[in-house]
């Protein structure tokens, strides 16, 4: 009893606190007490102005442009967008809600209850100094994951959580940057006997 | 195609791979008429570059005949003759704006990596491991070259490639390490390694106002071409270097040192044994018992220039007498594309002529035979160019 009030009280703290979003899902999530928070933040300033960054955040479906196999597409709300990374075994899928949008500052999301990744983020912008283009602070906090999601998303992805956070803010900052995301997928190798 | 692959120390194997593809819109594909080894392919030979692969091609200095382009390149077309410049650049990042086109932030797949080690992401070079990108290089018969409206610069019709090839590296950077110096009138230049960027360098620094060049390095034949550049020389293995410096400039040591040497500096000075033990012993990852020399013999208030390559950490550095004697360090992966142009009309003037330091033309399947002539400096090795198109005679 006492795990499940604890899943309880961590899926309040973590979800929405609007009524609408008040929703407890406990049957496919473990049980919190087991579950530590992991915090990521990084900050990068990028050459582009702050409306042209902001504009690329609002639309969560531009996710789908720094990771390979995932798809971003809106859900039945405005505010919900579906999440889902193909694998070689299925789909991993997901919901997430954007909680505030204050246009051309913040962006404020989190994911939605009931499925395997649990997190809430924010994107803040802000003009760099000397016409250096845009700040940008992200920010993620994530619940721990099971170890079944992380070997999902080792094998999607090869890298760990932290690793995937890091790189597609390289590749965001480079396609907003130059148009391009740099790659040598597929380039000649020698053959390695 | 043919390709030129790295399996591990001193294992070099020419083989047969797929041709590259254009990946990205800006991207072109050169069919590569001329080739070089790189003094510095020599620490990727040797096995003290990290994050190499087997398997990945090696080659940062290439030219020749775009093939195709991608939608996004305007100012290249299939028939222009190119050289490729060994940094890979966006043109649009804060760096490459300011003409740092080494630092550009746009084109290391492997940013993550490059910043672990480095703090920050540096730019992806062709050939170079995976902490630069991992991108294959040019001793191969093609080559994709990424941001191609930014990089390469076309030849006109009638200069030969072997005029303009060095253009790709070794030539720009000589002349940055020069230019570094901040060279006023009357200045002595001191440069330490006489292989072929410190050729450059030599002669670089006298277009660029030099005084005297002095130039030091323990290989007769290589001191012998300082000479025909206008350099006074000093042998490295002979009496101390620091005292005929200091003699040869009534007292005053060099107004700029150039180290063109790098992380496997020999010598036969107690640090430089000891560097070399070190290493054996996988205690430390570079031997810098040059640039400890450069930094001593340099003189109050001057310059000390580094474009030769350094992997990781240096043990043992008199940074005591930088900060004693005022001096300025200024180093970096060259950004070819600042001097590309000026380069160029230099050629084509005939202020230099840049063959000058060809001593080896060899086929891309003898290409394992020049890196040993190479690193074994053997049959009066200076540079080795390639060309991968050119059939062996058996064939």
């Amino acid at each position: 009893m006492v795990g499940l009030r604890l899943a309880f009280e961590v899926s309040m703290k973590l979800t929405a606190k609007d009524e609408d979003s008040a929703r407890v899902r406990m049957r496919r999530r473990a049980p919190a007490s087991k579950k530590k928070v992991e915090r990521f933040q990084k900050t990068i300033t990028v050459n582009r102005p702050v409306a042209e960054v902001y504009s690329f955040w609002r639309n969560p479906g531009n996710a789908g442009l720094l990771v390979k196999n995932l798809s971003v597409a809106a859900s039945h709300s405005e505010k919900i967008s579906h999440w889902s990374v193909k694998l070689n075994s299925g789909v991993l899928e997901w919901e997430a809600e954007t909680v505030e949008a204050r246009e051309n500052e913040s962006i404020a999301w989190r994911s939605l209850p009931g499925w395997d990744l649990d997190y809430s983020g924010s994107v803040s912008l802000c003009q760099a100094a000397g016409n250096r283009g845009t700040i940008v602070k992200f920010a993620l906090e994530y619940a721990h994951l099971e170890k079944k999601t992380t070997a999902i998303l080792g094998r999607a992805f090869g890298k760990d959580a932290r690793s995937i956070l890091e790189t597609e803010l390289y590749r965001f900052k480079s396609l907003l940057e130059t148009g391009e995301i740099p790659t040598t997928q597929g380039q000649p190798k020698g053959n390695q006997g | 195609m043919k390709a030129l692959c790295w399996y591990g120390k001193h294992d070099v194997r020419v083989e047969k791979v797929p041709d590259p593809k254009i990946r990205n819109p800006r991207d072109a594909i050169i069919k590569i008429t001329t080739s070089a080894i790189c003094g510095s392919d020599l620490h990727l030979y040797d096995g003290l570059v990290p994050k190499m692969e087997k398997g990945d091609i090696l080659g940062h200095e290439f030219m020749g005949e775009v093939v195709e382009t991608g939608p996004e390149v305007k100012n290249l077309k299939s028939g222009d003759r190119v050289v490729v410049p060994f940094t890979i650049s966006c043109g649009q990042c804060f760096f490459c704006q300011r003409g740092l086109w080494s630092l550009c932030d746009n084109t290391n797949p492997s940013a993550r990596e490059s910043e672990l080690l480095n703090g920050y992401v540096c730019a992806g070079l062709y050939g170079y491991s995976h902490l630069y990108g991992g991108y294959a290089g040019g001793q191969a018969q093609f080559a994709r070259v990424p941001f191609a409206d930014v990089g390469p610069i076309k030849i006109p019709e009638g200069v030969p490639d072997e005029k303009v090839i060095f253009l790709s590296d070794i030539f720009p950077t000589g002349y940055m390490a020069a230019e570094n110096c901040d060279i006023k009138p009357g200045d002595t230049i001191a440069i330490w390694g006489c292989g072929p960027v410190g050729q450059f360098a030599i002669r670089s620094a006298f277009l660029l106002g030099a005084e005297r060049v002095i130039a030091i390095d323990d290989v007769p034949a290589r001191l012998e071409m300082a000479r025909e550049g206008g350099a006074e020389t000093i042998p490295a293995d002979g009496e101390s270097v620091f005292e005929q410096l200091k003699e040869l400039t009534g007292g005053m040591g060099p107004d700029g040192c150039i180290d063109a040497v790098g992380m496997e500096a020999h010598g036969a000075t107690l640090d430089a044994k000891v560097d070399r033990l070190k290493q054996a012993l996988k205690l430390s990852m570079d031997r810098p018992a040059v640039l400890r020399q450069a930094l001593h013999c340099c003189r109050k208030g001057g310059t000390v220039s580094v474009p030769g390559v350094y992997a990781g950490y240096l043990d043992k550095i008199p940074f005591g007498s930088v900060v004693a004697k005022a001096l300025t360090i200024r180093s970096g992966q060259t950004h070819v594309q600042r001097y590309l142009q000026p380069l160029l009309e230099k050629i084509q003037n005939n202020q230099v002529d840049p063959s000058f330091v060809i001593t080896h033309r060899l086929t891309l399947d003898d290409a394992p035979l020049g890196y040993k002539a190479f690193v074994a400096k053997a049959d009066k090795c200076v540079k080795v160019i390639l060309k991968p198109h050119a059939l062996q005679q058996s064939d």
